[in-house]
């Protein structure tokens, strides 16, 4: 009895005491109101949309035709999109190692107690400056750069002697392209996954160092048995939000191939030529087909990822 | 009678007041378009002459006319358009690259903000399809008399409904130096000159000579895109993808001037290319600004192959070679570009706005006044092509230029023209790239064609006799 009392009062010490509490809480639905509509208008709906498009024969405008499954049956067969994926996993997977590698070694430089890095908060602004120039910009930059005639990269890797003549990086070999894409990607997010993996190693309790100290270790044994598991799941966390945003890759081959795709077609990304397929070819429905083609993939590999992460915390 | 007179008083200064009102309101909209676009309005009441009224009266009164276009040529007409009917005009000009998409957002949702908007031929089947072109059924007669056949086929949907007219005609030719024509060839005559440009062999024999003088034939390979629709569509009615022997001539010819640095490596556009026409230009500028090439060898490109606006291009780049150039016909006849006017199928003024269309195509004084206005431009209406022909153009060694844009627009052939051009173009186009820099052979760079454009268009197929199946 006494406990059946005790969880009425907890009931009503959670419940709205009286009309004015329940006037506050509809006024605070309607406060939703606004985002709610907005999300439903630009995000739920066109989702939907562009479901329904993937199962349709439509251009963009006049008539839609319905095709069942026909546009993802011919996104499994198209040998153009799985090689524009490919290029996709290519120019991730150099981003991704030049990108980790890199924040990695900036995060074991200014954790470590020898050197004692200082102005902390400088380097970190520094480094994630270039995620904040817009990508139109950094294209830019980078053409100007590499001209493999006349720019700045050629000329000075000739006068250092470490090139005998110039390379040309953007219109040359394909697999040159795709290396320079992944290298502009990985200094343009860097910065990022160095604050990501700053706050990781700074999260790491103090006393496992003191203790791996008192037990004689080494700061290499320290940074792989102590920094290294510990800082793990910050880097699988980094790793995968890059794969997201790494297959959806568009704007930077776009730019850098002068929105054609060139040399060959090795700029073509996955997203690249769902855009040429929609704004270009005219086939909206097809478009529509490979952009839930690649929301599947990115499932796929999310769902992987996280299955990864689980296991490590259990 | 006190009452009386206060209330036609009071009539008199109401009536007053609506009118200035009116005014004042047509006055407002003038400096907004609401969308950030270039925006002229055209509305210029006070300057109403005699001549004005009397053409004005012909025209329907509207408020206002919204013209979407690509182009500020439009502008002039819709001056003139307001200064003669006292209708104005609101002329919003769009960049290229996003006007099929801005059509298709805005129409798409059967907005009434746009009663006339612009096309170049190859968006026009799109916008027909759409259902965004009105019917203009109605000038079917006059504009399939009086205007040039191929424009009356491209404003035509597969129904054979009028549904846009051009007041342009774009038909192509090989724009040449008659000097270096005449120390070559030892003349500069177009119908000689247009025959060391008759055939894809022709012109690599042509490119050899030039270059044994230190010049060459084309800025690059580029140019030889316009006659890649020599003898057969590119897409057949059974739905097959055809690369007839034109074609494939056309290819070798693309790498053979290629390899052999027949041309100048200038690409249609960049800035070598530009300076080209006015003097000598480095080798391999390509895309780069002319002081970083300085120090190349240098030479002069012989020719240039565009369509009719090109022509224009040239002779206003040309410096102190204007007068030096020709024009001669090419492999085949083609065309490229031209401005087509279009209704709004959602306009609420469609008459008005067909009138509009009718004053810009289909007025002879209009039209007349545009040869004048644009300097040159080539018209499609017939009879004012007809007065002209005998015109000699200074600015091309006094060649009678009408006569023979005339004389090759009745050779364009529309019915080699399909959707699919565009697509089996630029796939061609990166097939010839691929073998110039020897990152295939002819027959990998063929088959990749070929794949390109099934992936592109699965309905499409790949004939029996196609040189990959050979």
């Amino acid at each position: 009895m006494a406990v059946k009392v005790k969880k009425e009062e907890t009931n009503a010490a959670v419940k709205p005491q009286g009309g004015l509490a329940a006037r506050r809480d509809r006024k605070g639905i309607l406060f939703c109101i606004p985002f709610v509509i907005t999300f439903l208008i630009f995000n739920i709906y066109p989702v939907f949309r562009t479901l329904q498009m993937s199962f349709m024969s439509y251009k963009g405008f006049g008539k839609e035709t319905f095709i069942a499954f026909d546009n993802y049956k011919r996104a499994f067969k198209d040998a153009f999109f799985w090689d524009a994926f490919l290029n996709t996993l290519k120019m991730w997977g150099v981003n991704i190692v030049l990108q980790l590698g890199l924040a990695l070694l900036l995060t074991i430089i200014f954790n470590d107690m020898k050197y004692r890095m200082r102005g902390l908060s400088i380097f970190r602004a520094l480094f994630y400056l270039p995620n904040l120039i817009a990508c139109t910009s950094v294209a830019f930059l980078f053409k100007t750069l590499l001209d493999w005639r006349f720019g700045t990269v050629n000329q000075i890797l000739l006068d250092a002697g470490i090139i005998s003549a110039p390379v040309n990086w953007l219109t040359g070999e394909g697999l040159t392209a795709q290396m320079v894409v992944g290298v502009v990607g990985a200094w343009m997010w860097f910065g990022n996954s160095f604050i990501m993996l700053m706050a990781g190693v700074q999260g790491i309790d103090r006393s496992y160092f003191e203790a791996a100290t008192i037990d004689g270790a080494g700061r290499w044994k320290m940074f792989t048995k102590v920094t290294m598991p510990l800082l793990r799941p910050i880097m699988l966390y980094v790793a995968v939000t890059s794969l997201i945003g790494g297959l959806q890759l568009f704007d930077l081959p776009y730019l850098l191939s002068g929105t054609k795709g060139q040399p060959g077609r090795s700029l073509f990304t996955a997203v690249f030529y769902l855009y040429d397929m929609a704004f270009n070819k005219n086939q909206m429905g097809y478009a529509a087909a490979l952009a839930f083609v690649l929301f599947l993939i990115i499932s796929v590999f999310c769902a992987i990822a996280f299955k990864l992460m689980n296991r490590k915390e259990d | 009678m006190k009452k009386l007179i206060a209330i036609i008083l009071a009539l008199t200064l109401a009536l007053a007041l609506v009118a200035c009102s009116n005014n004042n309101g047509d006055n407002k909209d003038n400096n907004s378009s609401g969308n950030g676009n270039t925006v002229i309005n055209n509305n210029d009441n006070s300057g109403e002459d005699n001549n004005g009224e009397a053409t004005g009266s012909q025209y329907k009164s509207v408020d206002k006319i919204v013209l979407w276009t690509l182009s500020n040529d439009l502008k002039q007409f819709a001056e003139r358009y307001t200064e003669l009917t006292g209708n104005e005009v609101e002329v919003v000009v769009f960049d290229s690259a996003d006007f099929a998409t801005k059509i298709n957002q805005t129409l798409g949702t059967k907005s009434k903000d746009v009663d006339v908007f612009v096309g170049e031929p190859q968006m026009l089947p799109n916008f027909f399809e759409a259902g965004f072109s009105a019917d203009l059924s109605a000038l079917d007669e006059q504009v399939k008399s009086r205007l040039v056949g191929y424009t009356y086929e491209a404003g035509k949907d597969e129904d054979g409904v009028l549904r846009a007219i051009s007041y342009q005609a774009c038909p192509g030719s090989v724009i040449y130096r008659r000097d270096l024509a005449k120390e070559v060839f030892g003349t500069d005559d177009p119908d000689e000159i247009g025959k060391l440009f008759s055939s894809f062999s022709a012109i690599e024999d042509t490119a050899k000579k030039l270059q044994e003088k230190g010049y060459t034939i084309f800025g690059d390979t580029g140019a030889l895109r316009w006659f890649s629709n020599s003898s057969s569509p590119w897409v057949n009615d059974k739905g097959e993808i055809i690369v007839d022997q034109d074609r494939l001539d056309y290819f070798d010819c693309a790498v053979e001037l290629y390899q052999k640095e027949y041309v100048a490596f200038a690409p249609e556009w960049s800035a070598a290319w530009y300076a080209s026409m006015a003097g000598p230009l480095p080798m391999h500028a390509e895309w780069s600004g002319l002081d970083e090439v300085a120090g190349n060898p240098t030479t002069q490109i012989f020719s240039y192959v565009m369509p009719s606006w090109g022509a224009l291009i040239v002779r206003d780049n040309a410096g102190d070679n204007k007068g030096l150039y020709g024009v001669c016909s090419g492999v085949c006849s083609f065309f490229g570009g031209g401005t087509f006017l279009t209704v709004n199928e959602y306009s609420a003024h469609k008459e008005a706005v067909q009138q509009f269309i009718e004053f810009c195509t289909l007025d002879d004084d209009t039209v007349r006044w545009w040869l004048e206005a644009s300097n040159g431009d080539v018209v499609s209406n017939l009879a004012v092509l007809e007065e002209n022909k005998d015109y000699e153009n200074e600015s091309f060694g006094n060649q009678k230029t009408y006569d023979f844009f005339m004389g090759e627009m009745d050779k364009i052939d529309y019915s080699l023209v399909t959707g699919y051009d565009d697509a089996c173009k630029d796939a061609f186009g990166a097939a010839i790239i691929s073998v110039q820099q020897g990152e295939a052979t002819k027959e990998e760079a063929l088959k990749g064609f070929y794949d390109l454009v099934i992936a592109t268009y699965p309905e499409l197929s790949i004939p029996a006799d196609a040189p990959i199946n050979q």
